[in-house]
């Protein structure tokens, strides 16, 4: 078994190959992450599996929304102070990710997004965040919450 | 979740459970396993949620049916097995390198396949804005607190196209206790959501129920009104396939 292994283990890769080369053969993907915990460590995890999903399926095949409501908003209060937190908002945001914020939590935390929030304008707020996520996912967008 | 009896005399193997689970086992190894988990709650535990999972998959993605029947082996015989693992990398191979030259090849026949892929797409359930199910699989206070707004604020809605949202909320693991006659820290607020909105309703798991019944060794007793399901993570599924917009609490 252990010789066979030593064959065929090698003869996989080769053949295998030009798969690698194919890795970014993804269709058009239409994504709604959902952030609604304060927890920085997971928030910046989301961030980074954004990151790794525009990697994998390419920014032109990619139309992703972040909704962020209840605890979830801490994020771009955190990027208003935080170096870290904020290059990565600007960096995903360069490649056309959209950040959303439920109106619903600024009216209840009492929150200015113009002054509280990093880079978010009118456009970029949503009436609820869970009325949003449903209309997504009815337009055809998958639902992650990482 | 420590098990505490590594010894491996007595602690099968993930492959072995799974066999025993997929009832590909021989009499006597089945007769073995039912002892070990016997002995061991946690093992026994572990074992049911792998269970939980196994039907869950199989009911996402129906079982080929083309299975030999000499598929039922006695895993004692290594020999055996050995040889399944080497066939099956060697057809894995093949189908890789056909499939491979063939995609390679025909540039329309790739097509094909995307239209393919796009037909099956099509199939999938058109999702509907207003029939949410709230996944509820935590006791977070806060998580709570913020669903019950939520689920206030879309019922206050008005109805457009007189279409109103219907929401379901699924009630497992931790979840379970918002729903607990004893330990629900809203029971008056599940009381008057339910009266004020036929609209809205809450579903616990019944395999959850079971298992805290086993653990704690004392009947659970749910707040009035509130539906038994047979899974929450099935019933999740369910109403996914049918159309529901899916929401993690």
């Amino acid at each position: 078994m252990k010789k066979l292994s030593l064959i065929l283990i090698p003869l996989a890769a080769l053949l295998l190959t030009p798969f690698a080369a194919h890795a970014g053969g993804y269709a058009k993907q239409k994504v709604v992450y959902h952030v609604n915990y304060d927890n920085p460590k997971r928030q910046a995890g989301a961030m980074r599996n954004i990151q790794n999903h525009i990697n994998a399926v390419g920014a032109e095949n990619l139309d992703l929304k972040v909704i962020m409501h209840g605890k979830g908003v801490s994020l771009l209060k955190t990027a208003n102070t935080d170096e870290n937190f904020k290059s990565k908002v600007v960096s995903l945001k360069s490649q056309d990710i959209n950040f959303n914020v439920c109106a619903n939590t600024l009216r209840g935390k009492k929150i200015n997004y113009e002054t509280d929030l990093y880079d978010v304008t009118e456009e970029d707020i949503v009436p609820s965040g869970v009325a949003e996520l449903a209309r997504l996912q009815a337009e055809g967008y998958s639902y992650i919450k990482p | 979740m420590g098990i505490k009896n590594k010894d491996t005399k007595d602690y099968p193997s993930t492959e072995l459970l799974n066999a025993f689970l997929d009832n590909e086992l021989c009499a006597e190894d089945r007769h073995e396993i039912h002892e070990i988990l016997e002995r061991n709650a946690s093992l026994k535990k572990e074992t049911c949620e792998l269970n939980t999972i196994k039907q869950l998959v199989r009911e996402a993605y129906p079982e080929p049916q083309a299975v030999a029947e000499g598929s039922r082996h006695n895993w004692h015989s290594s020999a055996h097995k050995s040889w399944t693992i080497a066939a099956s990398v060697v057809l894995g191979i093949l189908v890789a390198s056909v499939w491979n030259s063939v995609a390679h090849r025909n540039a329309s026949e790739t097509h094909a396949q995307a239209t393919e892929q796009a037909a099956a797409i099509s199939q999938a359930p058109i999702v509907s804005s207003k029939r949410i199910v709230f996944d509820l699989n935590t006791a977070d206070v806060d998580s709570i607190n913020e669903m019950f707004g939520e689920i206030e604020y879309l019922m206050n809605q008005p109805s457009v196209d007189g279409a109103e949202y219907e929401i379901h909320v699924i009630a497992h693991g931790e979840g379970l206790s918002l729903l607990q006659a004893d330990s629900s820290p809203h029971p008056e607020l599940i009381r008057d959501i339910r009266a004020r909105y036929d609209n809205v309703t809450f579903a616990a798991c019944y395999n959850t129920i079971n298992r805290l019944q086993h653990e704690q060794g004392i009947a659970i007793k749910l707040l009035p009104g509130i539906i038994v399901i047979d899974s929450g993570v099935a019933e999740v599924i369910r109403r996914q396939q049918s159309g529901w917009a899916y929401i993690r609490v």
